[in-house]
């Protein structure tokens, strides 16, 4: 507030409060965004794009994505494709009538950029409507939505100690993320990642303390590729399962989670890890040289955040120009048709899991040897359910996840601060998560208004929700 | 080890689960995996303080509860039923609003966290049974609990002759087995699907009601402390048959007791694999299941 | 008396006619049968009258009153209900609360399980139809299940039952009894519409017979005053101008020997009994059989996606009962399966990942692991030249394609290199004509290369122009083998429907 600088990314969401030099460019952002969405999605209906821009530019420019959202439920009904042959209407990016099978004409570029606004669209219109629903919950309990925003938004971004703590608290959700999107990827609803992430802290504070003579930046990298084999060796017990005796993965998953992290709690409160005289459940402290440095002054950020990036990079790479990828991918998109195609998915199955249970052991080893330096009983705070949260928001998208870490650990960083400049408790960031995490479960059937006008055609009889 | 004390402890902490057992088997019955049990009974354990509180008085504390309780119900069956969001997904995201949400409400109603206490609320006031207590060790055992105890025991055989002898009970095990022979049959297989998820969510507020008021009268942060998935296991477990389902939890419950008393006296058996039991125990009910399908398809 | 009569139900799917103009009768009291080949568009008509469809055009009439029957409550409510292929039973309720599903007797909130149990079990006596009220339903033999839910239409007043394929899941002790039954309710004053292809059905219990063929009603008939013969033929159709496969070509060597094959269904019934057959390079076998009859279970175990229960399957000399599908593909085996969209393709994925699904775990397109993406988008482009796919690039997501593109990208990944021995299931159904040529002309293409081709079709005509040798299959077995030239369409027809089976079963039995 005094003196904080207020960064740029508050007002590109809320570009009409307030009155800073920076609104301006928030406001011409926004109508640059939403002339080019609107222009491109009503373009893919009627071929004129200057009427769409005109509409874009106003609204983008009047509220930003805050009307943009609205107008978003509005538009894409009005995208469903009428046949010319019988009369019915189609999904947008439909090649054929839905009903007697006619051909759409061809589209081009247009098509491209539509089913890219539609993803866009999405992403930014859930993290919006949490936000804006947080916000609502907030002036109902009689708090200031705007300034709690700005504060959360200047603890998060504003000084470079802040910046640091988000990107500290986005570390270990990059990589509970990835473990978790690429699981999603491959149609596996594993929950499973927290479990390895304790197995793999676990794995990683033994190798920081027991070989306390091998020198540091070996023990470093010992301690990470044990950490990662340990989550990996965890999530293949679920995984074994999944692929052998075909057992459901969600509640045992979720069943094994609570397994590690008793297991881990064992350890080091009355098993081989307990150290006596400890008046809390911990480890002994990991040797010296395993401790990786703080590196910016007054946070606990270390280099846990690039080995990070690294894996986001790497994780990229499997899923675009491996074996790995392709099966993950389509096994994800049609299991069927892989098996018919000769891939062998049981075996495809356990790769998947054994490296999502990796990354999360790898984050797990990130906060014993970054943070910690040692091994605390029950000391995530939930770092794998976020980083379902943010595979679900993301879209399993490597860079996806990176994004939605980056934003989140900024959420959670500048959350804890909130407590001291306004009288918000930080639990509101638990309830933004859940809304964000509610708006993606309603999201992934978002289109029902298009439905809604399809359904009113005669059509199959639909399926219940079933488990 | 004070056996009696024992026993009396198991009926006292199998109370919640016993109820919430009942809330995972209607919604299992349904065809719905039901994982938002935790956060259902974490809002009505704080609704319970709350309305108990500004009510003065804690029986319509226990009502505000299970209401409050079957009102998150309705949400998660709004979400998954009507707006046909991911089951799973809307599960945790329950979970998440109820463990931030009450958070969130202490501080903002009372400027309290981690305990809310008010002054003044009285916890409900212990039953003693008319002549059972006079029986010299069962009576220490059966007598003298919190009412809420008592009611979850009514609940099971109450449970099993709505799922197996009344109409509507039928209704929900025929839309949970076979959903097309149901709607055929002129079944309407929402209604009964919010009826199961809105019931079960009024049970899971009772059992949270009990949490908060039926001991120390006062609310804790994450108090649920995932009874909300033990019991979920035990219904697993116990294929969703009422008695079976009552069985494991009775067995978990005391097992959580047990495991209490164990941790004043050393013994060999470490705390913490007593809590991973009823976790182990689903995962093998899983596997044991899915090897017997495969057995009789002949691997 | 006429009790139902439907005119002109004209129903679109995408891409083909369902139901084309079709005007159907039923007299009260009456067992009606509706025959026709799979795509004649039976199962349609019945959807339509149970409400489960709705038509595009046409009306129905009971008792001469025009009706409109939105959904199948609404049949029900009108007397009207069906047994389907696929029966409706909740497995863990016994035979009494199953049969009075949603009209319990009560008693307050309460089942009232005495009079449901007595009710049900009066119905039964009434029909014949002999089941035990309390058993539950997950104990009870298929043919018994079949009981109960007939006897769920009798309890909700049905006048008018239709049956879809009862016989498909039945013994044939089973189906006499199901004959007895149905002559009894006939004799209660019900009325009973029978979907079935098998003519051994038609002209036990039937009365009279309506076939359909290609959406439209061939004729009605008189069964007591019909051969078997005419009714095949109107099935099946007249013989017409065939384009014939060019020239006969010895056979090379056996690349596909299948030996005494039994398999069994998801529903743990036998679908194949003691199947035996070879096929050899440079040849084309074709299977003929209206759908349903086993060739779904043939197909997965010999691509290897389905457990064998005793026989052989051996592939270019090596066997391979045991082996998974990518060794048998390694092997050389290619298929082109029946459901195009949930077997064939992915489609959510682009094309390139389509057509490179069964050959990137192979150089070059992969090596070590790593995928060569320039290789595989050389394939994808060269696959789309050759074989005419109609699109802008090679990384199109498949669900964007045609019926007939989209098959044609199943062709181009099966067949760009020309495969030992194809499997073809279906592989023309619900294309058009331009597409269907394609796809015959790379059949043909392949034999001339050598390919050991087994083409499963329920389109007779497809297989008189294509097949060197003809094998039918009728409920699991294979009951004639002919060649092109002595066969009839007649004689397909009758051995499809299961007629002419014992004399024809001796000359197969060898395989």
């Amino acid at each position: 507030m005094s003196g904080q600088h207020t960064p740029l990314p508050y007002w590109v969401i809320a570009p009409f409060l307030g009155g800073s030099g920076t609104l301006w460019w928030g406001v011409l952002a926004w109508g640059v965004i939403g002339a080019a969405l609107t222009a491109a999605l009503v373009h893919s209906r009627d071929r004129r794009w200057w009427g769409g821009a005109l509409a874009g530019l106003v609204t983008g420019g009047a509220g930003g994505v805050l009307l943009l959202a609205p107008l978003w439920f509005v538009l894409m009904p009005l995208l469903d494709r009428r046949c010319q042959r019988c009369g019915a209407l189609s999904v947008a990016t439909a090649a054929a009538c839905s009903r007697c099978g006619a051909e759409f004409t061809e589209r081009g570029w247009a098509e491209t950029l539509s089913g890219l606004a539609n993803n866009v669209a999405r992403v930014v219109i859930t993290l919006e409507l949490a936000l804006i629903a947080g916000g609502i919950v907030l002036e109902l309990s009689g708090k200031d939505a705007l300034n709690t925003y700005r504060v959360l938004f200047e603890w998060g971004l504003g000084t470079p100690r802040a910046r640091a703590n988000s990107l500290l608290a986005a570390t270990p959700l990059i990589l509970t993320g990835l473990g978790t999107a690429i699981a999603f990827r491959a149609g596996i609803f594993n929950v499973g990642v927290e479990g390895s992430l304790y197995m793999g802290a676990l794995a990683a504070a033994w190798v920081g303390f027991t070989f306390t003579d091998v020198p540091g930046l070996l023990l470093i990298a010992l301690a990470f590729a044990v950490a990662a084999v340990a989550g990996g060796l965890w999530g293949l017990v679920p995984g074994y399962l999944k692929a052998r005796l075909r057992v459901d993965e969600v509640v045992t998953t979720i069943m094994l989670n609570y397994v590690a992290i008793e297991f881990t709690s064992y350890m080091v409160q009355s098993g081989p890890f307990f150290v006596p005289g400890m008046a809390n459940a911990m480890s002994k402290t990991i040797a010296k040289q395993a401790q990786l440095p703080r590196l910016i002054k007054g946070s606990q950020f270390n280099a846990t955040f690039f080995l990070a990036l690294v894996c986001v990079v790497v994780v990229l790479l499997i899923m675009t120009r491996t074996r790995l990828g392709y099966e993950t991918r389509l096994i994800g998109d049609n299991p069927l048709f892989a098996r018919w195609s000769g891939v062998l998915v049981g075996a495809t199955i356990l790769q998947v899991m054994f490296l999502s249970g990796a990354l999360g052991g790898l984050a797990g080893a990130g906060q014993v040897l970054g943070v910690h330096y040692n091994f605390t009983a029950r000391f995530s705070r939930g770092f794998g359910f976020d980083g379902l949260t943010i595979a679900l928001l993301a879209r399993n998208s490597p860079v996806g996840v990176l994004i939605g870490a980056l934003l989140f650990g900024a959420l959670r960083s500048g959350g804890t601060t909130i407590e001291l400049f306004t009288d918000v408790p930080i639990d509101l960031v638990d309830v933004v998560q859940a809304l964000i995490i509610f708006f993606v479960a309603v999201d992934l059937n978002l289109d029902f208004l298009s439905r809604r006008r399809r359904a009113a055609q005669p059509q199959e009889p639909v399926a219940t929700p079933a488990a | 080890m004070d056996w009696v004390n024992l026993a009396a402890a198991t009926l006292r902490i199998s109370t919640p689960l016993l109820m919430v057992g009942m809330a995972g088997l209607l919604s299992y019955q349904v065809g719905l995996i039901n994982i938002a049990l935790e956060g259902m009974m974490l809002g009505g354990a704080f609704a319970g303080v709350v309305i108990g509180y500004e009510a003065g008085s804690t029986w319509l504390g226990v009502l505000g509860a299970t209401l409050i309780g079957a009102a998150l119900g309705a949400l998660f069956a709004l979400a998954v039923i009507t707006l046909r969001a991911n089951l799973i997904v809307s599960g945790l995201a329950l979970n998440f609003l109820a463990t931030g949400g009450t958070a969130y409400l202490m501080d903002i109603l009372y400027d309290q966290s981690g305990t809310l206490a008010p002054q003044g609320l009285q916890k409900l006031p212990v039953v003693q049974l008319p002549l059972i207590e006079d029986i010299p060790t069962l009576g220490r055992i059966v007598s003298g609990h919190s009412p809420l105890v008592y009611v979850s025991w009514v609940l099971v055989p109450l449970t099993a002759i709505f799922l197996y002898r009344t109409v509507v009970g039928g209704h929900i095990r025929a839309v949970g087995e076979h959903a097309e022979a149901a709607r055929t049959a002129g079944i309407s297989v929402r209604r009964m699907q919010y009826l199961a998820l809105i019931l079960g969510g009024a049970l899971c507020g009772l059992a949270g009601a009990h949490l908060s008021l039926g001991d120390l009268p006062l609310f804790r942060e994450k108090m649920t402390n995932d009874r909300g998935f033990i019991a979920l296991a035990a219904v697993y477990f116990a294929a969703a048959r009422p008695g079976w389902t009552a069985l494991a939890c009775l067995l978990f419950g005391f097992f959580e007791a047990l495991q209490f008393r164990l941790q004043l006296q050393k013994t060999s058996v470490p705390n913490e694999f007593l809590q991973m039991l009823p976790y182990v125990m689903v995962v093998l009910a899983l596997v044991v299941i899915s090897v017997r399908k495969e057995w009789r398809k002949g691997w | 008396m006429t009790l139902l009569r439907m005119t002109g139900i004209t129903k679109y799917y995408p891409g083909v006619v369902a139901n084309d103009g079709i005007d159907f009768e039923v007299e009260e009291g009456e067992i009606h049968a509706l025959v026709g080949e799979n795509g004649a568009g039976k199962s349609t008509l019945m959807k339509v009258l149970y409400g489960m469809e709705k038509a595009d055009a046409g009306q129905i009439y009971l008792h001469d009153q025009p009706v409109n029957i939105p959904n199948p409550q609404a049949a029900i409510r009108l007397g009207i209900d069906m047994v389907h292929q696929h029966f409706e039973l909740v497995p863990s309720m016994t035979v009494a609360e199953n049969v009075a599903l949603g009209h319990e007797p009560r008693r307050g909130l309460f089942v009232d399980r005495a009079a449901m149990l007595e009710r049900v079990r009066a119905l039964s006596e009434q029909f014949g139809l002999r089941v035990d009220p309390a058993a539950v339903v997950a104990d009870l033999s298929v043919g018994e299940q079949q009981r109960v839910e007939i006897l769920k239409l009798l309890y909700r007043n049905a006048r008018l039952l239709i049956l879809d394929e009862p016989s498909a899941v039945l013994t044939p002790q089973e189906v006499d009894d199901l004959f007895a039954v149905l002559r009894r309710l006939v004799a209660e004053g019900r009325t009973a519409i029978l979907i079935t292809h098998k003519l051994r059905e038609v002209m036990a219990v039937c009365d009279r017979a309506t076939v359909l063929r290609h959406g439209r009603v061939v004729g009605t008939v008189r069964v007591a005053e019909t051969q078997p013969e005419t009714i095949a033929r109107m099935m099946v159709g007249r013989e017409l101008e065939v384009i014939r496969r060019t020239q006969t070509q010895p056979p090379g060597e056996p690349v596909l020997v299948v030996h005494n094959l039994h398999v069994r269904d998801d529903r743990d019934l036998p679908a194949v009994r003691g199947v035996s057959f070879t096929v050899h390079a440079g040849e084309i076998v074709g299977l003929a059989g209206v759908e349903g009859n086993g060739q779904r279970e043939l197909v997965e175990a010999l691509v290897g996606l389905r457990a064998v229960e005793t026989g052989e399957v051996v592939l270019m000399h090596q066997p391979v009962t045991e082996a998974g599908n990518r060794r048998r593909r390694a092997l050389g085996m290619a298929i082109i399966p029946e459901d195009r969209t949930r077997q064939g393709l992915s489609a959510p994925s682009t094309l390139t990942e389509n057509l490179v699904a069964t050959r990137y775990h192979r150089p070059p397109y992969s090596r070590n692991g790593i995928l060569a993406l320039r290789p595989m988008r050389a394939f994808a482009q060269q696959a789309i030249r050759q074989f005419d796919i109609r699109v802008r690039g090679p990384n199109v997501r498949v669900r964007t394609l045609s019926g007939g593109n989209a098959q044609k990208v199943v062709v181009a990944r099966e067949l760009a290199e020309v495969p030992r021995v194809l499997i073809a299931a279906q592989p023309t159904r619900g294309l058009d004509v331009g597409a269907t040529q394609f796809v015959h002309g790379e059949l043909l293409r392949l034999r001339q290369a050598g390919t050991g081709i087994l083409l499963i079709s329920a389109d007779l005509d497809e297989l008189l122009a294509l097949a060197d040798r003809l094998l039918v299959i009728f409920e699991g077995q294979l009951v004639g083998e002919m060649t092109p030239e002595t066969a009839t369409r007649e004689r397909l027809g009758l051995l499809m429907a299961g007629r002419g089976v014992a004399a024809e079963v001796e000359s197969v039995s060898q395989g």
